[in-house]
């Protein structure tokens, strides 16, 4: 990442809010209505979309919610894995990111 | 009526000229082909399959014929159409019985969005099915083979065909496609299991048909309620075993595996959601099919 | 008449009657049902069929097993749409920050701008027009946020660039739906030379505030013209479907007030007279479209010679109209082919044409398949 995530704001899209969920206990099958794609989530990005429900956060808030709430500990791992999730919702088209600068990739 | 109520003569004639309707599960297809050699397999290996009805609703009107063309002059081809058109390549004219098994199987690939088709063998017994979804060259077709001639109706080796209204198999036992060893390994299985001919050099290697025992084919108006989803997969050598899966792995390997999943949408995704909730799902791997039958009957009769 | 022709007679009024009056189809017999939807089928319409019946509320009155015929081909098309307008949806996301005009063409823009064309019917791909100089950042873009462009032959490549009026079509690595981006809608070496600057001027947003267009209505009509006379198939020649488009967006802007009055002088400022000419007549001969007698008589002028007009009527109606399945004709086939043919020389000059379609046949000969292998063919659908 090149800019600092304080500054990527992440908030569900129109979408997001129409998904059909079943927890399978070890993963989650979601159906998307707008794109009618079925994907596979792990509880990781399970928990960053229900964050998301309640109110839209910068990456770096999220980064330590989900640290606290899973028990990890290794924070650039959870930025890592974190940031990749967020550009992958971006691309599926569930979550909005707005920075005032360009994401590096 | 069934196929052999006919004279042969009569059925070549018929095939011939305005073609034979014949009922394949759900569907009621019209098969023409003036291939002499071709109508008399057809008349052998169709002889149960009953007529469609008189004035039924053909789904699809399918015919096999000699490809036009130079090449027909060097080596004879035919091919398979449908509606009166072919955009498929021609096949050698002894490979015209494949041909048509194929062209059927397109047919209903691309038509019967109606339902939601997984690629799956079926297979039943006392109201409850099994469904065995997995991709080409796992055994499938082996193993459904040998299950049908070990006391379970055929619903079908290829197509899993699911009602959206309310998640029944529908039944559409049509000839088992087997290829190379397979063929070997079930006539040594079951000596008077009904095989065709084996054609060779085909595009997928050799194949032979074998006929479902006519008790899967009078009942092909029977749906059947899934309860057990067993992925197989033949192994060289090692022992049988059956685990439990974990029900998420079994929806995603089941949607994965199904002709029309995205078709269906939403649909597809709660029909299987419910056919996976409601099922006991296992993973199957055997090298010996009579083990292998063994384990499905145990498990199959443990389960009320 | 012999049967051939008793029969193919029979098989395109049950189609034709179908897509004219609806209403009456509950009471079609079996045979009939059989015979219409092979017909309907061929011709794309059988969705078309479904969606008039259920807007009538008539579709629990067809018998089951037509019945599901026609609800599989719904579901197709439902799902089309859906992947239609996601495409879209993720093609402005992707754009973001990138100015520049984009107008939505053909079955795009009747979906997301709710038309009477997309009842019922197919889209497979999504057609964007944009403006030349952003054709380049925008396929950069595309390609950064994870859209692919499809491999093609190098001469496909360079045909695509340099004279036709598309870059070759771009996929997203995830999804199937195609992209095909259009700077102008005809290629540059085409007989009706048009300057897309006036497509751009006249443009209107799909609703306030959206990043993307349509054409105004008389342009969408005379590009469906275009779309139906130019774009062709060697089997289907004309497609029956593409004529019903023009039929249903004139209907529909028929009602708009001032529409037929700008129709004809819009032709012909974008060089359009002979395509529309053409349209008009077999759009009311075919479906009876309702066209006003003063539009008729303006177009007059660009109608061909007597004889060319005699021979155009025969080839096209021969094209357009669908065969009984049972019944193939060659001439029907040869008429195709002719109109193909005549398209593709409307594209390009003949010089070019013949060493275009020397190439093409070249690449057919080398085994750039067309035809589907039955026993390799991965059944799974999109």
């Amino acid at each position: 990442m090149q800019v600092s995530n304080d500054r990527v704001c992440m908030s569900l899209s129109p979408p997001a809010h129409d998904l059909v969920w079943e927890d399978w206990g070890d993963i989650y099958t979601v159906y998307q209505r707008s794109s009618a794609e079925t994907h596979v989530f792990n509880e990781t990005t399970a928990f960053v979309l229900n964050e998301l429900l309640a109110n839209a956060t910068t990456l770096n808030r999220l980064i330590d919610v989900t640290m606290e709430a899973m028990g990890l500990k290794e924070s650039e791992l959870v930025a890592r894995d974190l940031t990749w999730a967020a550009k992958r919702l971006e691309e599926l088209g569930l979550i909005e990111l707005r920075s005032e600068a360009a994401l590096g990739s | 009526m069934t196929v052999r109520e006919l004279a042969e003569q009569h059925v070549a004639k018929l095939l011939a000229t305005k073609g034979i309707a014949v009922q394949l599960g759900p569907f009621a297809v019209r098969i023409q082909s003036d291939l002499g050699w071709l109508t008399s397999l057809i008349y052998s290996l169709y002889s149960p399959y009953p007529l469609a009805p008189a004035g039924a609703f053909i789904d699809f009107h399918v015919a096999v014929t000699r490809a036009r063309g130079l090449r027909r002059w060097m080596r004879p081809q035919v091919q398979f159409c449908v509606d009166g058109y072919s955009p498929f390549v021609p096949y050698v004219a002894e490979h015209a019985l494949p041909a048509l098994e194929w062209g059927i199987n397109w047919c209903m690939a691309t038509r019967s969005h109606h339902l939601l088709m997984l690629h799956a063998a079926g297979v039943e017994r006392n109201g409850h099915a099994i469904l065995f979804p997995a991709w080409p060259g796992h055994g499938k077709s082996t193993l459904c083979t040998a299950l049908i001639h070990s006391g379970w109706r055929l619903l079908s080796d290829e197509f899993g065909l699911v009602r959206p209204d309310d998640g029944m198999l529908v039944p559409v036992p049509r000839l088992i496609p087997l290829k190379n060893e397979s063929i070997e390994v079930i006539r040594r299985f079951r000596p008077d299991a009904r095989i065709g001919p084996s054609f060779l050099k085909t595009r997928k290697g050799t194949v032979a048909h074998v006929q479902p025992p006519e008790d899967s084919i009078r009942r092909a108006q029977e749906p059947a309620q899934p309860r057990w989803l067993i992925f197989p997969r033949w192994v060289p050598s090692g022992s049988v075993t059956l685990e439990p899966l974990s029900k998420g792995q079994a929806f995603v390997m089941t949607a994965t595996n199904a002709f029309n999943y995205e078709v269906l949408g939403e649909t597809s995704f709660r029909l299987v959601t419910e056919m996976v909730r409601s099922s006991d799902c296992y993973t199957l791997r055997y090298s010996d099919l009579d083990q292998a039958i063994d384990a499905i009957d145990r498990l199959t009769s443990l389960s009320p | 008449m012999t049967t051939r022709a008793l029969e193919t007679q029979r098989a395109q009024q049950l189609l034709l009657d179908a897509v004219r009056s609806p209403e009456k189809l509950p009471s079609l017999s079996m045979p009939d049902w059989e015979l219409l939807v092979r017909v309907a089928r061929r011709c794309r319409l059988l969705g078309r069929l479904e969606a008039d019946l259920t807007r009538a509320d008539l579709i629990d009155r067809i018998h089951p097993k037509v019945r599901d015929h026609l609800k599989a081909s719904r579901h197709v098309i439902e799902h089309r749409k859906c992947l239609v307008s996601w495409e879209i949806n993720r093609i402005v996301w992707a754009l973001e920050g990138v100015d520049a005009p984009l107008i939505l063409l053909k079955g795009a823009a009747y979906v997301l701008a709710r038309l009477p064309p997309a009842r019922g019917r197919i889209f497979a791909d999504v057609d964007l027009l944009l403006p030349d100089l952003f054709v380049r950042v925008i396929e950069e873009r595309l390609i950064e946020r994870g859209w692919i462009q499809l491999p093609l032959h190098p001469y496909d490549d360079r045909y695509y660039r340099t004279w036709m009026h598309e870059i070759p079509p771009l996929r997203h690595r995830e999804r199937g739906t195609e992209i095909d981006i259009h700077h102008r809608l005809l290629p540059r070496t085409s007989r009706f030379r048009s300057d897309p600057a006036k497509l751009f001027e006249a443009a209107t947003p799909i609703e306030a505030g959206s990043r993307i267009s349509v054409l105004a209505p008389p342009d969408m009509v005379l590009h469906s013209l275009i779309h139906l006379f130019l774009d062709g198939d060697p089997n289907e020649g004309l497609r029956l479907r593409d004529l019903l488009d023009v039929h249903d967006l004139l209907c529909h802007f028929g009602q708009e007030p001032g529409f037929w009055d700008v129709l004809v002088p819009r032709a012909r400022e974008l060089g359009f007279e002979r395509p529309l000419y053409y349209g008009l007549r077999f759009v009311h001969r075919i479906f009876g479209t309702p066209i006003p007698a003063a539009v008729s008589r303006e177009i007059r002028d660009a109608a061909p010679n007597w004889l060319i007009e005699k021979i155009m009527d025969r080839l096209f109606t021969l094209a357009l109209l669908p065969e009984h399945p049972d019944y193939r004709s060659r001439w029907v086939a040869l008429a195709r082919q002719l109109v193909y043919l005549r398209a593709h020389w409307l594209r390009m000059p003949p010089i070019l044409l013949a060493r275009h379609l020397a190439v093409k046949a070249y690449l057919r000969i080398r085994g750039v398949r067309k035809s589907l292998d039955l026993a390799r063919l991965d059944l799974k659908q999109q």
